[in-house]
Protein backbone atom coordinates (compact mmCIF):
# COMPACT_ATOMS: atom_id res chain seq x y z
CA UNK A 1 0.00 0.00 0.00
CA UNK A 2 2.70 2.52 -1.37
CA UNK A 3 -0.08 5.02 -2.33
CA UNK A 4 0.68 8.68 -2.40
CA UNK A 5 -1.23 11.99 -1.80
CA UNK A 6 -1.79 14.24 -4.65
CA UNK A 7 0.97 16.96 -4.10
CA UNK A 8 2.51 15.08 -1.49
CA UNK A 9 6.30 16.05 -2.24
CA UNK A 10 5.31 19.73 -1.94
CA UNK A 11 3.21 19.06 1.22
CA UNK A 12 6.56 17.45 3.11
CA UNK A 13 8.70 20.44 1.53
CA UNK A 14 6.05 22.96 3.45
CA UNK A 15 5.70 20.58 6.40
CA UNK A 16 8.90 20.23 7.39
CA UNK A 17 9.54 24.22 6.77
CA UNK A 18 6.60 24.78 9.35
CA UNK A 19 3.34 24.76 7.82
CA UNK A 20 0.93 23.72 9.93
CA UNK A 21 -1.65 23.64 7.08
CA UNK A 22 0.34 21.24 5.00
CA UNK A 23 0.91 18.88 8.19
CA UNK A 24 -2.90 19.24 9.17
CA UNK A 25 -3.05 18.35 5.17
CA UNK A 26 -0.81 15.15 5.78
CA UNK A 27 -2.33 13.81 8.84
CA UNK A 28 -5.84 13.79 7.49
CA UNK A 29 -4.48 12.20 4.23
CA UNK A 30 -2.73 9.38 6.00
CA UNK A 31 -5.09 8.78 8.83
CA UNK A 32 -7.41 6.36 6.66
CA UNK A 33 -4.14 4.07 6.37
CA UNK A 34 -3.48 4.64 10.35
CA UNK A 35 -6.68 3.26 10.75
CA UNK A 36 -6.32 0.48 8.25
CA UNK A 37 -3.49 -0.70 10.27
CA UNK A 38 -5.67 -0.33 13.55
CA UNK A 39 -8.16 -2.66 11.78
CA UNK A 40 -5.87 -4.90 10.65
CA UNK A 41 -4.24 -5.09 14.54
CA UNK A 42 -8.09 -5.10 15.91
CA UNK A 43 -8.67 -8.50 13.56
CA UNK A 44 -6.37 -10.60 15.27
CA UNK A 45 -6.19 -8.83 18.91
CA UNK A 46 -5.94 -11.64 21.50
CA UNK A 47 -7.07 -9.21 24.17
CA UNK A 48 -10.99 -8.24 23.94
CA UNK A 49 -11.21 -5.61 26.77
CA UNK A 50 -10.22 -2.48 24.57
CA UNK A 51 -12.30 -1.26 21.53
CA UNK A 52 -11.61 -0.38 17.96
CA UNK A 53 -11.60 3.11 19.58
CA UNK A 54 -8.67 2.72 21.46
CA UNK A 55 -6.56 1.06 18.99
CA UNK A 56 -7.82 3.67 16.86
CA UNK A 57 -6.86 6.66 19.24
CA UNK A 58 -3.07 4.66 19.58
CA UNK A 59 -2.84 4.20 15.51
CA UNK A 60 -3.40 8.05 15.27
CA UNK A 61 -1.03 8.60 18.02
CA UNK A 62 1.84 6.70 16.08
CA UNK A 63 0.64 8.47 12.68
CA UNK A 64 1.19 11.89 14.15
CA UNK A 65 4.91 10.67 16.02
CA UNK A 66 6.07 9.60 12.46
CA UNK A 67 5.07 12.47 10.63
CA UNK A 68 7.23 14.53 13.13
CA UNK A 69 10.21 12.35 12.51
CA UNK A 70 9.94 11.23 8.88
CA UNK A 71 12.52 12.59 6.34
CA UNK A 72 11.41 12.92 3.07
CA UNK A 73 15.23 12.78 1.77
CA UNK A 74 16.16 9.71 3.08
CA UNK A 75 13.96 8.30 0.39
CA UNK A 76 11.54 5.79 2.27
CA UNK A 77 7.79 6.08 1.37
CA UNK A 78 6.64 8.02 4.43
CA UNK A 79 3.93 4.93 4.71
CA UNK A 80 6.90 2.46 4.76
CA UNK A 81 7.98 4.28 7.28
CA UNK A 82 5.03 4.92 9.27
CA UNK A 83 3.61 1.24 9.49
CA UNK A 84 6.31 0.03 11.88
CA UNK A 85 5.60 3.17 14.01
CA UNK A 86 2.24 3.22 13.82
CA UNK A 87 2.00 -1.04 14.53
CA UNK A 88 4.50 0.14 17.88
CA UNK A 89 2.28 2.61 19.19
CA UNK A 90 -0.45 0.43 19.29
CA UNK A 91 0.93 -2.63 21.07
CA UNK A 92 2.67 0.11 23.84
CA UNK A 93 -0.79 1.45 23.44
CA UNK A 94 -2.41 -2.21 24.47
CA UNK A 95 0.65 -2.93 26.82
CA UNK A 96 0.00 0.04 29.29
CA UNK A 97 -3.75 -0.08 29.26
CA UNK A 98 -3.37 -3.53 30.50
CA UNK A 99 -0.53 -2.55 33.10
CA UNK A 100 -2.84 -0.42 34.58
CA UNK A 101 -5.79 -2.74 34.29
CA UNK A 102 -3.68 -5.36 36.08
CA UNK A 103 -2.78 -2.72 38.82
CA UNK A 104 -6.52 -1.56 39.04
CA UNK A 105 -7.34 -4.70 39.80
CA UNK A 106 -4.47 -5.71 42.40
CA UNK A 107 -5.38 -2.67 44.17
CA UNK A 108 -8.81 -3.23 44.24
CA UNK A 109 -8.06 -6.87 45.47
CA UNK A 110 -5.44 -5.39 48.60
CA UNK A 111 -8.41 -3.03 49.61
CA UNK A 112 -10.53 -6.01 50.10
CA UNK A 113 -8.32 -8.04 51.49
CA UNK A 114 -7.70 -5.36 54.02
CA UNK A 115 -11.41 -4.65 54.79
CA UNK A 116 -12.46 -8.29 55.39
CA UNK A 117 -9.37 -8.38 57.77
CA UNK A 118 -10.61 -5.23 59.37
CA UNK A 119 -13.67 -6.47 59.77
CA UNK A 120 -12.90 -9.52 61.44
CA UNK A 121 -13.29 -7.17 64.53
CA UNK A 122 -16.79 -7.15 63.79
CA UNK A 123 -17.00 -10.98 64.81
CA UNK A 124 -16.38 -11.08 68.42
CA UNK A 125 -18.29 -11.50 70.56
CA UNK A 126 -18.79 -9.85 74.26
CA UNK A 127 -18.01 -6.12 72.96
CA UNK A 128 -20.44 -3.70 71.89
CA UNK A 129 -20.54 -2.34 68.61
CA UNK A 130 -18.45 1.03 69.44
CA UNK A 131 -15.88 -0.97 70.65
CA UNK A 132 -16.07 -2.83 67.39
CA UNK A 133 -15.71 0.00 65.24
CA UNK A 134 -13.52 1.48 67.21
CA UNK A 135 -10.76 -1.76 66.39
CA UNK A 136 -11.96 -1.58 63.12
CA UNK A 137 -10.95 2.43 62.71
CA UNK A 138 -7.31 1.30 64.56
CA UNK A 139 -6.55 -1.60 62.40
CA UNK A 140 -7.34 0.46 59.09
CA UNK A 141 -5.03 2.98 60.90
CA UNK A 142 -2.08 0.42 61.36
CA UNK A 143 -2.44 -0.10 57.59
CA UNK A 144 -2.19 3.16 56.61
CA UNK A 145 0.82 4.00 58.63
CA UNK A 146 2.35 0.78 56.85
CA UNK A 147 1.25 1.94 53.25
CA UNK A 148 3.12 4.78 53.41
CA UNK A 149 6.78 5.12 52.08
CA UNK A 150 9.78 4.57 54.75
CA UNK A 151 11.27 8.01 54.27
CA UNK A 152 11.89 9.26 57.64
CA UNK A 153 15.61 9.64 57.06
CA UNK A 154 17.22 12.33 59.76
CA UNK A 155 13.76 12.71 60.58
CA UNK A 156 14.85 15.19 63.12
CA UNK A 157 17.60 17.03 61.07
CA UNK A 158 15.13 17.77 58.64
CA UNK A 159 12.06 18.42 60.31
CA UNK A 160 10.13 19.88 56.89
CA UNK A 161 10.59 17.16 55.20
CA UNK A 162 6.54 16.77 54.87
CA UNK A 163 5.35 20.13 54.94
CA UNK A 164 1.57 18.51 55.06
CA UNK A 165 2.56 16.19 57.71
CA UNK A 166 3.70 17.51 61.57
CA UNK A 167 6.91 15.64 62.66
CA UNK A 168 4.65 13.57 64.94
CA UNK A 169 2.84 11.91 62.47
CA UNK A 170 5.82 10.94 60.64
CA UNK A 171 7.34 9.38 64.05
CA UNK A 172 4.55 7.54 64.92
CA UNK A 173 4.71 6.12 61.02
CA UNK A 174 8.67 5.33 61.32
CA UNK A 175 7.76 3.67 64.59
CA UNK A 176 5.36 1.26 62.89
CA UNK A 177 7.58 0.27 60.30
CA UNK A 178 10.41 -0.21 62.71
CA UNK A 179 8.10 -2.64 64.83
CA UNK A 180 7.46 -4.93 61.65
CA UNK A 181 10.87 -6.10 62.40
CA UNK A 182 9.75 -7.33 65.78
CA UNK A 183 6.80 -9.18 64.61
CA UNK A 184 6.97 -13.01 64.81
CA UNK A 185 8.13 -14.38 61.58
CA UNK A 186 4.97 -15.04 59.64
CA UNK A 187 3.35 -12.14 60.83
CA UNK A 188 6.06 -9.91 59.33
CA UNK A 189 6.32 -11.78 55.80
CA UNK A 190 2.52 -10.96 55.24
CA UNK A 191 2.72 -7.47 56.52
CA UNK A 192 6.09 -7.26 53.83
CA UNK A 193 4.70 -8.91 51.57
CA UNK A 194 1.24 -6.97 51.51
CA UNK A 195 2.44 -2.92 52.24
CA UNK A 196 5.68 -3.18 51.29
CA UNK A 197 5.27 -5.34 47.32
CA UNK A 198 1.62 -4.43 46.98
CA UNK A 199 1.27 -8.77 47.51
CA UNK A 200 -2.57 -9.55 47.62
CA UNK A 201 -3.22 -12.56 50.08
CA UNK A 202 -4.62 -15.10 47.19
CA UNK A 203 -0.32 -14.84 46.19
CA UNK A 204 0.63 -14.69 49.44
CA UNK A 205 -0.97 -17.45 50.38
CA UNK A 206 0.32 -19.45 47.33
CA UNK A 207 3.70 -18.08 48.38
CA UNK A 208 3.35 -19.12 52.26
CA UNK A 209 1.69 -22.61 51.43
CA UNK A 210 -1.16 -21.06 53.81
CA UNK A 211 -5.14 -20.73 52.81
CA UNK A 212 -6.10 -17.35 52.29
CA UNK A 213 -8.15 -17.33 55.38
CA UNK A 214 -5.02 -18.15 56.86
CA UNK A 215 -3.25 -15.46 55.66
CA UNK A 216 -6.08 -12.89 56.88
CA UNK A 217 -5.99 -14.20 59.90
CA UNK A 218 -2.14 -13.73 60.50
CA UNK A 219 -2.45 -10.42 58.95
CA UNK A 220 -5.16 -9.57 61.93
CA UNK A 221 -3.13 -10.31 64.22
CA UNK A 222 0.46 -8.90 63.08
CA UNK A 223 -1.78 -5.24 63.32
CA UNK A 224 -3.35 -5.93 66.39
CA UNK A 225 0.16 -6.76 67.60
CA UNK A 226 1.69 -3.58 66.07
CA UNK A 227 -0.89 -1.30 67.43
CA UNK A 228 -0.28 -3.03 70.75
CA UNK A 229 3.67 -2.41 70.53
CA UNK A 230 2.63 1.20 68.76
CA UNK A 231 0.55 2.21 72.25
CA UNK A 232 3.27 0.59 74.47
CA UNK A 233 6.34 2.90 73.28
CA UNK A 234 4.07 6.02 73.24
CA UNK A 235 5.08 8.54 75.26
CA UNK A 236 2.82 10.82 75.82
CA UNK A 237 -0.88 8.61 77.16
CA UNK A 238 -4.13 10.54 76.43
CA UNK A 239 -4.81 12.84 79.12
CA UNK A 240 -9.47 13.01 79.92
CA UNK B 1 -5.13 -0.01 73.02
CA UNK B 2 -8.07 2.40 73.50
CA UNK B 3 -9.43 0.91 76.27
CA UNK B 4 -13.14 0.18 76.65
CA UNK B 5 -13.42 3.16 79.62
CA UNK B 6 -11.65 5.33 77.16
CA UNK B 7 -14.14 4.24 73.92
CA UNK B 8 -17.14 4.41 76.13
CA UNK B 9 -16.45 7.86 77.41
CA UNK B 10 -15.76 9.49 74.08
CA UNK B 11 -19.75 7.74 72.87
CA UNK B 12 -21.27 9.20 76.15
CA UNK B 13 -19.60 12.81 75.52
CA UNK B 14 -20.83 12.64 71.61
CA UNK B 15 -24.21 11.22 73.07
CA UNK B 16 -24.94 13.77 75.64
CA UNK B 17 -23.58 16.87 72.85
CA UNK B 18 -26.11 15.16 70.94
CA UNK B 19 -29.05 15.80 73.12
CA UNK B 20 -29.28 12.12 74.51
CA UNK B 21 -29.79 11.49 77.83
CA UNK B 22 -27.78 13.40 80.11
CA UNK B 23 -27.17 11.84 84.08
CA UNK B 24 -28.77 13.93 85.88
CA UNK B 25 -26.49 16.47 87.98
CA UNK B 26 -24.46 15.55 90.97
CA UNK B 27 -23.29 18.67 92.02
CA UNK B 28 -20.13 18.22 90.25
CA UNK B 29 -18.72 21.20 88.69
CA UNK B 30 -17.25 19.73 85.59
CA UNK B 31 -17.74 16.45 83.61
CA UNK B 32 -15.15 14.34 85.08
CA UNK B 33 -13.34 10.62 83.63
CA UNK B 34 -13.20 7.59 85.24
CA UNK B 35 -10.72 8.39 87.33
CA UNK B 36 -12.95 11.62 88.47
CA UNK B 37 -10.12 13.95 86.85
CA UNK B 38 -11.94 16.89 85.30
CA UNK B 39 -12.34 16.39 81.32
CA UNK B 40 -9.49 17.91 79.44
CA UNK B 41 -8.49 18.10 75.67
CA UNK B 42 -10.30 16.12 73.72
CA UNK B 43 -13.60 15.49 75.85
CA UNK B 44 -13.75 18.89 75.69
CA UNK B 45 -12.81 19.12 72.18
CA UNK B 46 -15.67 16.90 70.97
CA UNK B 47 -18.26 18.74 72.86
CA UNK B 48 -17.32 21.75 71.42
CA UNK B 49 -17.88 19.65 67.84
CA UNK B 50 -20.68 18.28 68.60
CA UNK B 51 -22.57 21.47 69.27
CA UNK B 52 -21.35 23.10 66.28
CA UNK B 53 -23.10 20.73 64.21
CA UNK B 54 -26.63 21.72 62.74
CA UNK B 55 -29.38 20.23 64.24
CA UNK B 56 -30.86 20.42 60.98
CA UNK B 57 -28.41 18.68 58.84
CA UNK B 58 -29.35 15.83 57.26
CA UNK B 59 -25.50 14.68 57.30
CA UNK B 60 -25.88 14.98 60.96
CA UNK B 61 -25.42 11.34 61.60
CA UNK B 62 -22.33 10.95 59.61
CA UNK B 63 -20.76 13.82 60.96
CA UNK B 64 -21.38 12.76 64.28
CA UNK B 65 -19.62 9.37 63.73
CA UNK B 66 -16.99 10.61 61.71
CA UNK B 67 -16.63 13.14 65.56
CA UNK B 68 -16.07 9.28 66.74
CA UNK B 69 -14.09 8.02 64.58
CA UNK B 70 -11.42 11.11 65.22
CA UNK B 71 -11.56 10.74 68.96
CA UNK B 72 -11.08 7.70 68.80
CA UNK B 73 -7.73 7.59 66.73
CA UNK B 74 -6.69 10.46 68.61
CA UNK B 75 -7.24 8.26 71.84
CA UNK B 76 -5.38 5.59 70.59
CA UNK B 77 -2.32 7.54 68.22
CA UNK B 78 -2.02 10.42 70.38
CA UNK B 79 -3.20 13.78 70.85
CA UNK B 80 -0.45 15.46 68.94
CA UNK B 81 -2.09 14.47 65.64
CA UNK B 82 -5.24 16.75 66.29
CA UNK B 83 -3.52 19.60 64.22
CA UNK B 84 -1.75 17.54 61.04
CA UNK B 85 -3.53 17.86 57.71
CA UNK B 86 -2.40 13.97 57.54
CA UNK B 87 -4.23 12.81 59.93
CA UNK B 88 -7.26 14.13 58.88
CA UNK B 89 -6.55 12.44 55.17
CA UNK B 90 -6.29 9.17 57.28
CA UNK B 91 -9.77 9.33 58.79
CA UNK B 92 -11.19 10.43 55.46
CA UNK B 93 -9.27 7.20 53.88
CA UNK B 94 -10.40 4.69 57.22
CA UNK B 95 -14.02 6.24 57.36
CA UNK B 96 -14.58 5.30 53.43
CA UNK B 97 -12.94 1.97 53.42
CA UNK B 98 -15.43 1.36 56.14
CA UNK B 99 -18.41 2.58 54.60
CA UNK B 100 -17.36 0.83 51.62
CA UNK B 101 -17.76 -2.49 53.51
CA UNK B 102 -21.45 -4.09 53.30
CA UNK B 103 -20.70 -5.54 57.05
CA UNK B 104 -19.04 -2.44 58.71
CA UNK B 105 -21.19 0.29 57.50
CA UNK B 106 -24.04 -2.29 59.02
CA UNK B 107 -22.78 -1.64 62.27
CA UNK B 108 -21.88 2.31 61.90
CA UNK B 109 -25.22 2.83 60.96
CA UNK B 110 -26.16 0.84 64.29
CA UNK B 111 -23.97 3.02 66.34
CA UNK B 112 -24.86 6.69 64.01
CA UNK B 113 -28.42 5.71 65.38
CA UNK B 114 -27.20 5.32 68.66
CA UNK B 115 -25.22 8.38 68.81
CA UNK B 116 -28.70 10.78 67.33
CA UNK B 117 -30.43 8.43 70.15
CA UNK B 118 -32.36 7.42 67.28
CA UNK B 119 -33.95 3.77 66.13
CA UNK B 120 -31.67 2.42 63.64
CA UNK B 121 -33.46 2.38 60.01
CA UNK B 122 -34.63 -1.77 59.11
Amino acid sequence: METMLSGESALWAACKSGDAAARERLIEGHLVYARTLAARMYAGRIDHDLEFEDYLQFATIGLIESLDRYDPDQGAQFRTFASHRINGAILNGIENMSEKRVQISTRKRIESDRRDSAAAALAGSGLDVFQKLADVAVSLAMGFFLEQPESYENLDAHPHVNLYSSLEMQQLQKRVHDLVHNLPQKEKMVVKYHYLNQVPFSEIAEIMGLTKGRVSQIHTNALALLRKATKSVRTADVAW
Amino acid sequence: MTSISSVQQIVATIRSGMGGPVPAKTGRKTRTDSTGQEQTGMGRLITERIKSLDPEDPKRGRKAFRIFLESVLLSELGEGLINDPQFYQMVDKIQDTMERDPRILAAIEQATAALLNEKPSA
